[in-house]
């Protein structure tokens, strides 16, 4: 990888996040509602709305706004929140956390379930093992993960409490409280990925069996498990790679419902308080996180097929 | 075998590793079937194969596409796919291997039979060193160290004569080119010294330069080992001047078996001709008309009835659409097996009707 | 040749094809270029055969294709029956495409697989509109029965119906059924049984002689080569090595890298001695950085200080039978 390589993917990044920053900010503008309006609740005179809408800059055009935001930015500025005047920034430290070890927790746990689940079910394929994991699979997969949510915690919170049904302790105030509060959450968010992993990892691993190199492993008498996972599976898990690359950027923030519902102070719960309560600024700097985390996570999928496959190299 | 001993032998490859002496063949091969179950029915891959291979010898199978030759070979390998059905039985230095276990199969693989494949563009993993895919066997197998492995390797890459081994041990097979990795799996093959090697059609994917130069580093590992070879192919050039005997496949059966000099020289049967005439060959003037082969290659689903080559052969009587002929062996020149009712040059002396088959390679029973 | 030079090109104007001074150049990463073609030049007569012959990596498919402008060569001319195909844009390059037909290695991938075999037969046909539907389904119906595919029974089936023999017929009908002056033929055989290619290669003799076609044949099979061709041109890393009537130069090949190969055949005869004294050895260099001077002295026996320095150009040294070699095996003319 070289540093004409790196140089052009920075260059990309600035331009993807710079496009997707500003698209967002005109479509922010169109969400129903007035900051104005939550601040006031009502009770404002013309005159008074006038003047908080000339402290929050709201009074300038929607270009402008935007170009003020970016500058901001730029100079580690994430702004401040309309209503309280709380700094972005302070949110953001503590709720990015809790969203990133969800989400990191997840992709474990869905990885780690899915990986010897995929390849098993295809070095199996067709067998009753094969097609019982895959009937599993796809229930799963059609239970809506609030559903799956919802029995979670009538069963293993509130039935049997082993696990609190909702709320976030700290790794470094106790961890094992930590893992308590975020088992449930991270069941409901993985149970889907296990499906879509596993099915993927299945269909390219069957690609894979059928090449001459593992007929070659096998003729070498290598024992099956060696075949199958010093042999078959790192070439057949680039698909898996890419997809659970960029579902770690969808749950950075896309987990709303889950976050809500398991009353985790992550950035899921943020976006869906900054809509609700038309943050714009907020809403936005939030966004820009996801963006940049989005597209870093892409760079570093990138980078990682080459560690997977020495035969994609980048120049 | 014991792992010391084993190990012995690669330590000193050059070694010839004969068996007991009268220990009978090395591969006996009786009545072999293979089929194959699929949408549009059983297509009988391999259709009752017999022959013999003693150590240290070449056997040459040729035949066209779906003549059975490559299914064969991984029938005798226990290569195939679960889809498959099998019947006869495989005797490796007298012991039978027909109904092995996977695992029991693992055992073999390596150190008494390995494999070279068609094409080295794809029977090297991509993402492994080349190093790691010859070590891998040698701990597997002959459980040596990392260092021992190593040391190992880099003698197989430089006895398979790829240039600056130390260089290349640590490369993947995507930054050799197509001669080079067919070496590599040639070392690979070879690794733990195996008494017997399939070669399918080691040279189809390579240059002619290149081919020839594969062959040569074959028959010249194969002198120095001891180890017999079946080399299978479509191209009667490359098993003319290399194989001790050559069998001839059709439609999953063997039409003919012969000493490769007898073979070419006294034809019998008449797809074994046909095949040698449709061959363009550079010692013939320009614009030679070929002799083609009618037809069609034959449907493996539903055989013709009787003699798989009756409805392209040109001699073919009521007889050959009616029965299948047997492999049966000349009374003319010993060792010399045809399947065929009207064969070639019948009208020459010293020669009878078909006698009871009773297919050998020269073996003593 | 293996350097440049166009001594064994005939006069201008008795060819029907002149391809002078060709130059195929790809771009690769870190703005590198390959080499696949590097000036070279060769001419056909109405009716003859030139088999292009080397080995993978030597540029002869590239060649084929840079003819018919797919894609257009980086620099050189290519002028059929007079007409500069490389200066014809847009319409003007597809009124002529017709005339430039090309048979491919897989039968079975080059024939669109959800189509019946009239229509693939008849497309060449369609796209200028050159015949009524009586006039395209008579003609289908022609070509077809030329090659040797009962028609009423191919007409409304699909290519994966057929075997690959018979798709190669089913190409070779779609080929000729424009009447095209030259038909690029690249590697037409060598995805074929050894029973089937027979009947391919009499075929391709049978429609030469009826159909007056005139063919540039690119295999890497020497003896199916020699058997076809009219000419043979022997190519090694994007340079033409070699020239002659395939007798005189498979007999007496003057290039060492001709012989390299013809030593190289494997002989279906039991009683020829395996050849191992011309054995090549090294790699083949890489297109991107090809050797100065002859390109093939890296793996030369015969190769000198000259040849690294001084690109060697195409001299006579038989009957019609040319070579680029500073140090060749026969005898040059003056």
């Amino acid at each position: 990888m070289s540093w004409r390589y790196v140089g052009r993917r920075l260059v990309q990044l600035v331009v993807v996040l710079l496009i997707v920053t500003f698209f967002s900010f005109m479509l922010i503008n169109l969400l129903p509602g007035d900051p104005v309006d939550n601040l006031c609740t009502g009770v404002c005179d013309q005159e008074q709305e006038a003047q908080i809408r000339e402290e929050l800059n709201l009074d300038e055009g929607v270009v402008q706004r935007y170009f003020d935001w970016l500058g901001g930015i730029l100079t580690g500025d994430f702004g401040r929140y309309y209503d309280s005047g709380v700094q972005v920034s302070q949110v953001l430290e503590s709720a990015l956390p809790v969203s990133l070890q969800l989400v990191i927790y997840t992709q474990i746990v869905a990885l780690v379930i899915a990986i010897p689940m995929g390849v098993l079910t295809a070095y199996r394929a067709g067998t009753v093992f094969d097609r019982s994991s895959n009937a599993t699979a796809f229930g799963f997969l059609a239970l809506p993960n609030y559903v799956l949510a919802f029995y979670l915690i009538s069963i293993f919170a509130l039935g049997l409490a082993w696990f609190p049904p909702g709320g976030y302790v700290y790794l470094s105030d106790n961890p094992i409280e930590h893992f308590k509060s975020m088992f449930l959450p991270v069941m409901a968010l993985a149970a889907g990925q296990v499906a879509v992993y596993m099915r993927l990892l299945r269909s390219d691993m069957i690609q894979t069996l059928q090449e001459d190199y593992i007929t070659m492993a096998k003729a070498k008498g290598m024992p099956p498990r060696r075949v199958l996972f010093r042999h078959a599976l790192r070439p057949s898990s680039l698909t898996l790679l890419t997809v659970a690359g960029l579902n770690v950027g969808t749950l950075i923030g896309g987990a709303v419902i889950i976050e809500v519902l398991f009353e985790l102070p992550g950035m899921g719960t943020q976006i869906f308080l900054t809509i609700n309560n038309n943050e714009y600024v907020a809403l936005q700097s939030y966004i820009a996180i996801i963006g940049v985390a989005y597209v870093l996570i892409n760079f570093s999928i990138d980078f990682t097929y080459s560690l997977v496959d020495p035969r994609i190299r980048h120049g | 075998m014991s792992r010391q001993r084993r190990r012995k032998l690669i330590e000193v490859p050059s070694t010839p590793h004969m068996g007991q002496p009268g220990a009978g063949p090395l591969l006996d091969v009786d009545g072999v079937r293979t089929s194959f179950d699929t949408a549009r029915g059983r297509v009988k891959a391999v259709d009752g194969v017999t022959f013999r291979l003693e150590r240290g010898k070449t056997l040459g199978i040729v035949g066209e596409s779906g003549s059975g030759k490559s299914v064969l070979s991984r029938t005798i390998m226990g290569l195939l796919p679960s889809t498959a059905t099998r019947e006869g039985t495989v005797r490796f230095e007298g012991r039978d291997i027909s109904d092995l276990s996977a695992e029991g199969y693992r055992d073999l693989y390596g150190t008494e039979m390995s494999m070279v494949f068609q094409d080295p563009m794809t029977s090297l993993n991509p993402v492994l060193r080349i190093g790691r895919q010859i070590t891998e066997s040698l701990r597997y197998h002959l459980d040596m160290d990392k260092r021992e492995a190593n040391e190992t390797a880099l003698a197989l890459l430089d006895a398979v004569k790829i240039p600056e081994p130390a260089k290349r041990i640590r490369s993947y097979p995507h930054e050799l080119s197509g001669g080079m990795r067919q070496r590599v799996v040639i070392a690979v093959a070879l690794a733990c010294g195996p008494k017997l090697l399939f070669a399918d059609e080691p040279t189809t994917a390579l240059d002619v330069t290149v081919q020839a130069q594969i062959l040569d580093l074959l028959a010249e590992q194969q002198r120095e080992r001891f180890m017999a070879m079946i080399l299978i192919t479509h191209d009667l050039g490359v098993v003319a001047g290399r194989a001790d005997e050559i069998a001839v496949m059709y439609a999953g059966r063997i039409v003919e078996k012969a000493p490769t000099n007898v073979l070419f020289s006294d034809t019998r049967m008449p797809y074994t001709e046909a095949l040698m005439k449709a061959i363009p060959k550079v010692s013939q003037p320009s614009h030679t008309r070929l002799d083609a082969i009618g037809g069609r290659p034959p449907d493996l689903i539903n055989p013709p009835a009787g003699c798989a080559f009756s409805p392209r052969c040109p001699y073919a009587q009521e007889r050959c659409r009616a029965e299948p002929p047997p492999l049966s062996e000349s009374t003319r020149v010993a060792g010399h097996y045809f399947a065929c009712f009207y064969p070639l040059g019948h009208d020459r002396p010293a020669d009878t009707s078909p006698v009871t088959p009773e297919p050998t390679s020269g073996g003593a029973r | 040749m293996a350097g440049s030079g166009t001594a064994h090109l005939r006069p201008a104007g008795s060819a029907l094809l002149r391809v002078e001074g060709l130059v195929v150049e790809f771009s690769a990463a870190r703005r590198r270029t390959v080499h696949a073609v590097s000036n070279i030049s060769f001419d056909i007569l109405e009716g003859e055969t030139l088999g292009l012959v080397g080995e993978s990596g030597c540029g002869k498919s590239t060649t084929g294709k840079a003819v018919i402008q797919v894609p257009r060569p980086t620099a050189g001319s290519v002028s059929l029956d007079g007409v500069e195909l490389t200066s014809l844009r847009g319409s003007r390059l597809r009124q002529i495409r017709p005339q430039l037909q090309m048979i491919f290695q897989d039968p079975i991938s080059s024939l669109n697989p959800r189509r019946k075999v009239a229509d693939i037969v008849a497309e060449p046909l369609r796209i200028w509109r050159t015949a009524d539907a009586d006039q395209e389904a008579a003609k289908v119906e022609e070509v077809l029965v030329a090659v040797g595919v009962d028609p009423d029974a191919a007409r409304d089936r699909r290519p994966h119906e057929f075997s690959g023999g018979q798709c190669q017929r089913i190409s070779i009908a779609r080929a000729v059924i424009t009447d095209p002056r030259l038909i690029i033929c690249d590697e037409p055989v060598s995805a074929l049984d050894v029973s089937v290619q027979a009947q391919i290669l009499n075929l391709l003799q049978d429609m030469k002689t009826r159909y007056g076609l005139t063919l540039v044949f690119i295999a890497h099979d020497l003896a199916v080569v020699k058997n076809v061709s009219d000419r043979v041109a022997v190519m090694y890393l994007g340079k033409i090595c070699e020239v002659g009537p395939p007798d005189t130069l498979f007999a007496e090949p003057a290039h060492p890298y001709t012989e390299a190969l013809i030593s190289a055949i494997p002989h279906p005869d039991p009683t020829v001695p395996i050849d191992s004294g011309i054995r090549l050895t090294g790699e083949l260099p890489s297109p991107l950085d090809p050797p100065s001077g002859c390109r093939f002295r890296t793996r030369c026996p015969r190769a000198q200080a000259r040849c690294s320095t001084e690109e060697p150009t195409a001299r006579g040294v038989g009957d019609d039978h040319f070579v680029a070699c500073h140090f060749p095996l026969l005898e040059p003319e003056e």
